[in-house]
């Protein structure tokens, strides 16, 4: 997982860089991704859904009224499950309404 | 045959072991023991607003966003008459450790695949007997038989 987040996080900012570099990521990325599904290792659905303790943690909570009370805003780093158990959670920012 | 654990009721985090084979191990929580924290058995106890109960690791997790409905080191009160007040209702600390052990004690059956029944439980060296009572009551409300304290 610590590994993958590298090349993930490359692949989200690759405006701007050498085309032979973005595609070296993109066979990386499908690579992975292929693995990943080999392995029924799935990403933790959370933005726009209601928070859940059994996969996400709350890192941040933050008023608004984009968001209805308690639904996840924001995911700040992907969580995963493994064959249905969670090897990873989702850090996950919550919506606040006073 | 019913099984004895040994379990550290910790402040912040609690973690339980089993003798396999003559070798000691290791209970990993439900949740399995790395998830997030790196403890297997986080000391947090926590009642949402739906009004479920959470023990452990997703307590942690949810702590941030319902602090009025999460206890946390519950052990520093052990011993006292204080009260955990939560959504309007009281927890003494033993209940809220007792939620801890009984956590652990289920835990530790699915991990065994054997009922649990008793244990033997730590405390501090320097609790006094209220607080050594209190840690034993704990166990008893959580369904167990609680052998032994080791400091």
């Amino acid at each position: 997982m610590m590994i993958w987040k590298g090349p993930l996080l490359a692949f989200k900012s690759k405006e701007g860089m050498d085309a032979n570099l973005v595609k070296g990521l993109e066979m990386v990325y499908n690579n992975m991704k292929e693995l990943m599904g080999k392995y029924e290792v799935k990403p933790v659905e959370s933005k726009g859904k209601p928070f859940d303790p059994n996969t996400q943690e709350v890192l941040m909570q933050q008023e608004t009224s984009e968001f209805p009370d308690g639904i996840v805003m924001e995911e700040l780093e992907r969580g995963y499950t493994l064959a249905g158990r969670v090897v990873r959670t989702a850090k996950v920012k919550v919506a606040k309404n006073s | 045959m019913a099984r004895v654990i040994g379990i550290d009721l910790g402040t912040s985090n609690s973690a339980a072991a089993a003798m396999e084979g003559g070798r000691p191990v290791i209970i990993p929580s439900a949740e399995g023991a790395g998830v997030s924290s790196g403890k297997a058995f986080p000391s947090f106890v926590a009642f949402t607003k739906d009004g479920q109960l959470l023990v452990g690791e997703p307590a942690r997790r949810q702590a941030p966003i319902n602090s009025e409905g999460t206890i946390y080191a519950s052990k520093r009160k052990m011993g006292t008459d204080f009260k955990f007040k939560v959504f309007g209702k009281e927890y003494t600390p033993q209940q809220a450790g007792s939620f801890i052990l009984q956590k652990i004690k289920s835990d530790a059956e699915k991990f065994l695949g054997e009922t649990v029944d008793s244990a033997v439980i730590t405390v501090p060296a320097y609790f006094n007997d209220n607080q050594r009572q209190a840690t034993k009551d704990a166990g008893e409300i959580a369904g167990l038989k609680v052998f032994a304290h080791y400091q």
